[in-house]
């Protein structure tokens, strides 16, 4: 016998008293059922991003209705733009978000699902990112449309007012940032993480030679 | 099917099967709970996909993907590698019953175990439960011949582990 398949062997038997182990140590597989595994984690994710898409579908209404209105006020048009973008963007993110979700089938190989849970994560998080930052500067337009709806252009009746939301902005993007370096793991940031898991399945069903 | 019948039908195999479930979660859990629990998972979620079961094709093909699936993605949320074959497996029974065979081959296969990344411990596990490489290849969405490099360099790279464990 070979080295190689003496220990093999070691393994081979190593399962097999594990079988018997199991055997014994359980006395049923089913019985109260446990959290859910990957379904019940999509759920909430899932009901998450349908009240994401019924807020965008809000915010873009309210933002069209402020810049199609005051297209003669350029800080408004501009504030309605960016707000009906952002809602946009929210509306499309969770609809891909739902899409994705869709396609992930526990039946499936298991390749397959974890290449589909690996893409899925890593576009959350790279999404959650740039919703982030953006979001740092949002707040500013929603207190300038909410003047507007009050009948006063505040860019142009108190600039200042509005520069001192603007750095204050500036300064929640510099703790956003920071909060985001902090979170890093020891094996590098979420992003980076979610980019390795998915290399690892890719090259995991690599075929040999290809 | 009746809901009954689906429900009789669905426990009988699981029943049959429930190695399969023992197993993958002896492999991807963390403790003796963690086990329990995520045995129960599988379970739960083999219920729940147990409509995309197609009884022409091998019940024990469709079960080891999604067992597989459930305790890869717990291994994942736990984000460290998971500790395979948790003490109660490795010391002692549960309620503290003699063990009846030596540990030694457990151990042997704990610690290879530990040493792998959650895609290369289902390939183990499988090739371990002796499934052809066909079916091997049906459970983990990849081609036959990849199966057989992939067993290859896992073999390649336990033997070099152990040589290294083993040398001073």
């Amino acid at each position: 016998m070979t080295e190689n398949g003496m220990e093999f062997d070691e393994l081979k038997a190593g399962w097999a008293a594990l079988d018997r182990r199991l055997t014994q140590v359980e006395g049923r597989a089913s019985g109260k059922p446990g959290t859910g595994g990957v379904g019940a984690e999509l759920r909430p994710l899932v009901l998450g991003q349908a009240v994401q898409m019924v807020f965008g579908l809000a915010l873009a209404f309210g933002a069209g209705s402020l810049w199609v209105g005051c297209r003669n006020l350029p800080s408004l048009l501009v504030t309605g733009l960016l707000l009906h973008a952002y809602a946009v963007a929210m509306i499309v993110a969770a609809a891909r978000n739902l899409v994705l979700a869709g396609r992930v089938n526990q039946a499936a190989p298991v390749l397959e699902l974890q290449h589909r849970v690996a893409a899925l994560r890593a576009w959350r998080i790279r999404e959650g990112r740039w919703f982030g930052i953006v979001g740092c500067f949002m707040w500013v337009g929603l207190v300038i449309w909410g003047f507007a709806l009050l009948g006063v252009d505040i860019v142009a009746a108190r600039p200042l007012f509005v520069a001192s939301l603007l750095a204050t902005a500036a300064v929640c993007l510099a703790v956003f940032v920071v909060v985001s370096r902090l979170d890093r793991a020891p094996e590098g940031s979420s992003v980076r993480r979610a980019a390795e898991r998915l290399a690892e399945v890719a090259r995991f069903g690599d075929e040999p030679g290809a | 099917m009746r809901d009954d019948d689906r429900r009789t039908a669905f426990e009988a195999l699981l029943r049959e099967h429930r190695k399969i479930v023992l197993k993958v979660a002896a492999v991807y859990a963390r403790g003796v709970e963690d086990r329990r629990d995520l045995g129960q998972e599988i379970a739960l979620q083999l219920w729940r996909s147990f409509g995309s079961y197609q009884p022409e094709r091998p019940f024990s093909t469709w079960m080891y993907r999604v067992a597989l699936n459930v305790g890869i993605s717990h291994a994942r949320r736990e984000r460290e590698r998971p500790q395979a074959l948790d003490a109660s497996l490795l010391d002692t029974l549960g309620g503290g019953s003699p063990i009846d065979e030596p540990d030694e081959r457990l151990r042997a296969l704990a610690t290879a175990i530990d040493a792998l990344g959650p895609l290369d411990r289902a390939l183990m596990l499988l090739y371990l439960d002796e499934l052809p490489y066909a079916q091997i290849a049906a459970v983990l969405g990849i081609g036959e011949s990849n199966v057989g490099t992939r067993i290859a360099r896992l073999k390649q790279r336990l033997r070099r582990d152990m040589t290294e464990a083993a040398s001073p």
